[in-house]
């Protein structure tokens, strides 16, 4: 697929917090524009928390429907690789680009996380790229929760992950997602795991809150809790959403030489959405495997 | 530098044919170069036999750690199997691109698309190793 002209711009979309199916469909239809040359930045929350399951990840009989919905978590398939990632006081963005810009997947990703390396830098915090380790395979994608393991590339801070993220490359164009965790969550996603759900049925706030949540309400499993990094861990004081994404804006300006111009979505890409918002919502995509 | 065998054709996309002694029948997989690009293969979505497709339609999906890409029929044909050892071993595409690691086995609808494959010289030089 040939694109038009090099782009000169990165065109940056800020939503208010939405459900998971219109978050994954808002980030599908930027497919299109990508397609047609444009590179677009989207940074985005969840409303309700969301628990979002890899694209070939195993859920069915693994992930509790019922225990989710009585904990008001929405549950949704993400069209990118990997495992499951809970969404709740997240920065999530999206990067929407043609698949050849910046050379192969390899590259795309690696700079990408360079990106997001320098703006998290901009805020202080004390950010590293995950390095090759020695050698094993890196794990698939039927097991637990992504943020329990840095891959190489990764963005960490303190040896853990803060950032997970995942691409997708489709007809020329290629998408990532990625969740940058502002405070730790992801117990949540073992507490939905059907094995424990019975636990998780009993008592619909979570057993007793082991480490201080910040008002959710759940607890927190050490287990969890050691493999994933937040940002509210490094920074003090802790900056707002708008002004981490600002830093994460001028991060991804910088490492691939665009200018960030704040922009809408557009009416044709919101009906395209709106479209895809159905797939989304569909368990027959998100109970799919 | 990456293994590119002689005799098979390949695809822009990095996926190979390489012929069977049965007549009209292909093997489909991605190259070595693919693999190393992807990294760790942890997945592998494959069709069904009897399933039929055209000239570079996807056909399935492939998962590594950092991405998900499309799989694209090289030429036009129908299933007649696909690699059952890759649900359990995907790591095979990475050990095995050429050999267990394939992923399909096609009946050509029209052999002569085969031609308008790359051979392995002009493939290497499309991966900027000629």
């Amino acid at each position: 697929m040939t694109t038009s002209a090099e782009p000169e711009r990165i065109r940056c979309l800020e939503d208010g917090p939405g459900p998971g199916p219109w978050n994954m469909a808002v980030d599908h239809a930027l497919m299109d524009p990508a397609r047609r040359g444009e590179v677009t930045l989207r940074f985005y929350r969840w409303d309700p928390p969301c628990l979002s399951l890899g694209r070939n990840q195993r859920a069915e009989g693994r992930y509790d429907p019922a225990a989710a919905a009585r904990h008001g978590i929405d549950v949704v398939r993400r069209p990118t690789g990997g495992r499951s990632v809970y969404h709740d006081r997240e920065l999530t963005y999206a990067l929407a680009a043609p698949a050849d810009l910046w050379g192969g997947l390899r590259t795309s990703y690696s700079r990408v996380n360079d990106a997001l390396r320098r703006g998290l830098s901009r805020l202080g915090a004390p950010v590293e790229v995950a390095g090759e380790r020695e050698e094993r395979r890196a794990p698939g994608p039927d097991s637990r929760a992504c943020f329990r393991d840095p891959l190489p590339g990764e963005v960490t801070a303190g040896g853990r992950k803060l950032v997970g993220s995942a691409q997708w490359r489709e007809d020329g164009a290629l998408l990532q997602q990625g969740s940058l965790l502002l405070a730790d969550d992801q117990s949540v996603v073992e507490e939905l795991r059907v094995r424990e759900a019975a636990a998780v049925g009993a008592d619909p706030a979570g057993s007793a809150p082991a480490g201080g949540d910040g008002g959710s309400g759940r607890a927190v499993s050490a287990e969890t809790a050691d493999g994933a990094a937040a940002l509210e861990q490094f920074l003090d004081p802790m900056p707002g959403f708008r002004r981490v994404a600002d830093a994460l804006r001028t991060g991804f300006g910088e490492e691939f030489e665009l200018e960030p111009v704040e922009g809408d979505l557009r009416d044709d890409e919101r009906r395209r959405a709106r479209e895809l918002r159905a797939r989304y919502e569909d368990d027959d995509w998100t109970w799919r495997r | 530098m990456s293994e590119v065998p002689d005799g098979l054709r390949y695809t822009e996309e990095h996926e190979y044919v390489r012929e069977t002694e049965a007549d009209g029948e292909v093997v489909v997989g991605i190259t070595d170069f693919a693999q190393e690009e992807l990294g760790d293969v942890v997945f592998v979505e494959l069709p069904r036999e009897g399933d039929s497709f055209d000239r570079m339609e996807p056909f399935g999906t492939i998962e590594a750690v950092k991405a998900v890409s499309e799989l694209y029929t090289p030429v036009s044909g129908e299933v007649i199997e696909a690699n059952g050892g890759l649900e359990d071993r995907p790591e095979l595409v990475n050990e095995e691109p050429y050999g267990d690691g394939w992923m399909i086995r096609l009946r050509l609808d029209d052999p002569s698309e085969l031609e308008g494959l790359m051979n392995a010289d002009e493939y290497r030089e499309h991966i900027g190793e000629g």
